[in-house]
Parts: structure tokens; C-alpha cells; sequence
């Protein structure tokens, strides 16, 4: 009868370290697949969102509309397969452009950036977004006076500047959400324990 | 011990006079209303300080007043979805134009209707006891123009800050319109915390205020904005737009040029939990385990083949 060959203690410390390696390997393969799924979902969006709304003249300033009249009022969404979106979002310094979704949840954020709360109308909205390299994972890289520009349903374009970066905790909704900003963007930082946030302020304000 | 007492007596003085004045002022603002007395409104209906002749005014009782000032809606106006507690200026006009929409849309019969004199004075007098009441004229035509005023909601006796007066004068701005217009209807919602009471759609519908009856309706969603426009109304008409309100909720209609805001305000108390309460949404990849699991599994790799080696070399 032969006798159960106990591996050596080197055998096993292999094995273990290709193994630790393996699941390195497929969490990075699971965020690159998530983060590829993202750019699609965006760009599929963003395609749609260029066909259906009215092309206008891009200009710098702000541009009153009806909606000034009533802040109050729902932001005007668009129906792009199945989601509703209240406009786009282009950071030419990242030479980046996403549409954004009406609400947020966690399955629509997989999707594309998401309104948080407020409206562009009275000057406190906020969008958050995975950390995503094609969503908002490059945000730390802006600097003060870069510019953003919200785009609404209408065509309408809000410019806006980069004042300031600052790091929230997951659970000061309130001071993410309150204050003089007129723009917050924010995401994850790297290990998900805080938020980042980017704070913006009309142009020309 | 005299100077002390002195000190004392002024003291209580000091504080009987300032007692005084805030006493009277309580005394002041606590005027109860008579009930039993009678109420009237003099309507000065004019165009560049020319009165404007044969335009008939109406009034409606909305709601009741009790002696302490304290108002609820009435008769037929008890089945509105709207709130009388209007805060200021802004907000009564917006629950007039409301009320004379539903007036016009439902036909609610007038308390009391007079018909303005060569100099555009009506009086409106005939029966009436303190309660909160909408003034209507109807669409006039004079002079080759159609006159539209505007509707005036009034508590009666109107408190004008120097006490109650039981009998009020008003002065309607008026407005005409010989060109077909464009009116557009935009949904307002009050309801932070209560989104998911909003239903999938509503219906409104415009009303022709001059031949006081339906024009048209429409449904409003998200799919369109929640609004809509129509586009060349009928030249000399004035126009309300009446909403059929969800369960739930207030409304109030504001006409700010050729758009009405209709804001529906949600009644319920008890907000409805949010996705992630408390807590801003994870926005993050799980990414700091890969550097942890690459490094640690790299460390043990290492030290397993230098231990086979030396064990080889052994």
C-alpha cells in the first residue's frame, strides 16, 4: 500500500502564491471588462443622444431659457433605450464627453454617470460616477479653471470652471451636497473608503 | 438702602414700559373678525385710467373665515385640490388663477355678478359675510378689443396692516389680445422624498376663458418634458389650464407670459427611503485588493522556490 505523499512545504507556498497571483489577475480582468462595458454603454448612448437632439451653436456664455423662469421644474429627459438622461456632460481637458442619467442607482451607474440631486436650473446639481477611466476616473487630474460644459434635452450649454477638489466622506451627504457650488462631480476615491469632489462654478460668475 | 430701592422702582418701570407696547401690539393683531358683519368689493376695472363700461364681475365664496382668521374652502370649492394658505402676493395670484379655472371648467354658479358704469366701477355688495372669495370678470369686448382681467382672490375683511376693512376696493389689471397666441404648460414637482408617488403621466386641460368651455387636453410625462405648447390659440380668448391631480397632491397654476407653471405640492409626511440611505453611493472598482493579492502571491512564489532550491542544493 503506498503511503499519501504530503507536498513540501515549497510546493505549497507556490501554489498558494500562483494562486494569490490568479485572483490579482481575474479582479483585474473583472474591472477591465466592467470598465470596457462602461465606455461602450456611454458611447452607445452618446451616438443615440447626437442624433436626436437639435444641434446649436456653441457658445461660451450662459444662456437664459424658459427654464429660468421656473427652476422648480423638472429637468427635460430624454429617452435613450429604456433610461432617461437629462444631458451631457464634456470635459475638454480629459477630452472626455458622457451623457448623464436622470437618477441614479447602482445599475445605472454601470451605465453612465448619474444626477445625484439638484438642477442645472438652480445652480446645486450633482453628478456622480463610477471611477471608471471613461467616466469620472480621471477627474483628479483636473485642475482650477479647467473648464465642463452641461449640455441639457434643448441644446442649452452651462460652462462652468474647476474651483477646487475636496475629499467627502461617504456619509457627509450634506456637505457634498450643500454649499456655493454651482457644479459637484463626484466618485471613489482609490480604495472606495472617500469620495471625491470636484467643485465648479459658472463661468463668467 | 434708598438708593437701592430707587434702583428697584426704576427697574419695574423700565419693564412696564417695554411690556407696554408689545401688549398692544398683541392686543392689536388679535382683532377677532365680525362674522355677522356684511362684506362688499368695489371693482374699478380701467385701461390707462379710462374705465372700462359693461364688464360683468362676479364673486364666488371659496372658503370660510372663522373670528380668528383661520380659512378652509366651501361649497363646491371643497372638492379642489388646493390649499388657501397663500404666503404672500406671488402665491395668491397663482391660487386665484387656479380657482378661476376650475370655476370656468365645472360652470360653479356666482354669489353675486355686478356690471361696471361708465366710469368701469362695479360694486359687488348685495348679501355677502366675511370668507375668502374669487373675483371673476368675464372677457369683454369694448372698442373693437377683447378685455381679459384677472382673476383676485380676497379674504374678507382684508387685514391692510391699520386694522380690518369689511369693505375693499380692487383694481384688476386687465389685458387684451387681438393676435393668436401660444400657451405652454409646464409641470412643476414639490414632493422631494415622495418621487415614487408621481404618476406615469397627467392630463390637463385648457379652458377658453371667453366662451367658458373645454378647448383641449393633454398629457403630460417624462417622456415629453412634462410639458406641452399649443400653438395658434383662437385670437381674443383668454386661456386657464386645469390639471387633473393625482392622488396625494396640491396644485397651483401660475401664468407667467404664454407659459403656466402647474407645481404639484406632495401632502404625505413621511419621506420614502432612499436607495443608500445615509450614505453617499459606492462609486468606486474594487481595485486595492489587486496589488494586495499580486504582491502577497509574488512574496509567497518567491519564498517557495528559494525554499525548493535550497532543498534541491541540500
Amino acid at each position: 500500500m503506498s503511503r499519501l505523499k504530503i507536498p513540501k512545504k515549497s510546493t505549497v507556498c507556490m501554489a498558494l502564491g500562483l494562486l494569490l497571483m490568479a485572483a490579482a489577475l481575474m479582479l483585474m480582468l473583472c474591472n477591465q471588462w466592467a470598465e470596457a462595458r462602461a465606455r461602450a454603454s456611454a458611447e452607445e448612448v452618446l451616438e443615440e443622444w447626437q442624433s436626436k437632439v437639435e444641434k446649436t451653436e456653441y457658445e461660451a456664455s450662459w444662456q437664459p431659457t424658459e427654464y429660468e423662469a421656473f427652476p422648480d421644474r423638472e429637468m427635460p429627459v430624454l429617452e435613450i433605450n429604456g433610461q432617461l438622461y437629462i444631458g451631457t456632460l464634456e470635459i475638454p481637458a480629459l477630452e472626455l464627453t458622457l451623457p448623464v442619467m436622470s437618477q441614479w442607482s447602482y445599475t445605472n451607474l454601470n451605465i453612465a454617470p448619474c444626477r445625484y440631486q439638484g438642477t442645472v436650473y438652480k445652480d446645486n446639481l450633482v453628478i456622480a460616477a463610477h471611477n471608471y477611466w471613461s467616466h469620472f476616473g480621471r477627474l483628479k487630474n483636473l485642475l482650477a479653471g479647467d473648464e465642463i460644459i452641461f449640455t441639457d434635452t434643448d441644446g442649452n450649454h452651462y460652462s462652468y470652471q474647476v474651483m477646487e477638489q475636496e475629499t467627502v466622506e461617504p456619509m457627509e451627504i450634506d456637505r457634498m451636497c450643500t454649499g456655493d457650488w454651482d457644479l459637484t462631480l463626484f466618485t471613489c476615491t482609490y480604495g472606495g473608503q472617500t469620495r471625491l469632489a470636484l467643485r465648479c462654478g459658472r463661468s463668467g460668475e | 438702602m434708598k438708593l437701592h430701592k430707587f434702583l428697584r422702582m426704576l427697574f419695574a418701570l423700565v419693564l412696564c414700559l417695554g411690556l407696554f407696547p408689545s401688549m398692544a401690539a398683541t392686543a392689536m393683531a388679535q382683532e377677532q373678525i365680525d362674522l355677522n358683519r356684511s362684506v362688499s368689493v368695489t371693482v374699478f376695472y380701467r385701461e390707462q385710467d379710462v374705465g372700462i363700461p359693461g364688464a360683468v364681475f362676479s364673486i364666488y365664496k371659496a372658503g370660510t373665515v372663522t373670528e380668528d382668521g383661520n380659512v378652509s374652502l366651501t361649497g363646491a370649492f371643497q372638492n379642489y385640490p388646493v390649499s388657501l394658505n397663500a404666503a404672500n402676493a406671488t402665491e395668491k395670484k397663482a391660487l386665484a388663477q387656479t380657482l378661476a379655472g376650475y370655476v370656468l371648467r365645472d360652470g360653479i354658479q356666482a354669489d353675486q355678478s355686478g356690471t361696471t358704469d361708465d366710469n368701469g366701477v362695479a360694486v359687488l355688495d348685495g348679501g355677502l359675510f366675511p370668507g375668502v372669495y374669487l373675483i371673476l370678470g368675464a372677457d369683454h369686448s369694448a372698442g373693437g378689443k377683447t378685455y381679459s382681467a384677472e382673476p383676485v382672490l380676497l379674504t374678507l375683511p382684508n387685514d391692510g396692516g391699520e386694522g380690518l376693512e369689511y369693505d375693499v376696493s380692487i383694481a384688476p389689471k386687465s389685458e387684451w389680445t387681438d393676435q393668436s397666441v401660444e400657451l405652454t404648460v409646464v409641470k412643476i414637482w414639490s414632493d422631494t422624498g415622495f418621487e415614487s408617488s408621481r404618476p406615469s403621466q397627467i392630463e390637463v386641460e385648457l379652458i377658453d376663458g371667453t366662451d367658458r368651455k373645454l378647448y383641449g387636453t393633454a398629457a403630460l410625462s417624462s417622456k415629453n418634458g412634462w410639458r406641452c405648447t399649443w400653438d395658434s390659440l383662437p385670437a381674443g380668448h383668454s386661456w386657464y389650464v386645469v390639471e387633473q391631480v393625482p392622488q396625494g397632491y396640491l396644485v397651483t397654476s401660475q401664468r407667467d407670459g404664454d407659459t403656466v407653471a402647474l407645481t404639484n405640492t406632495c401632502i404625505k409626511v413621511t419621506p420614502s427611503e432612499p436607495e443608500d440611505s445615509g450614505k453617499l453611493p459606492q462609486t468606486g472598482m474594487l481595485q486595492w485588493p489587486i496589488p494586495v493579492l499580486a504582491v502577497s502571491g509574488m512574496i509567497l512564489f518567491l519564498t517557495g522556490w528559494l525554499w525548493r532550491r535550497r532543498d534541491e542544493q541540500a
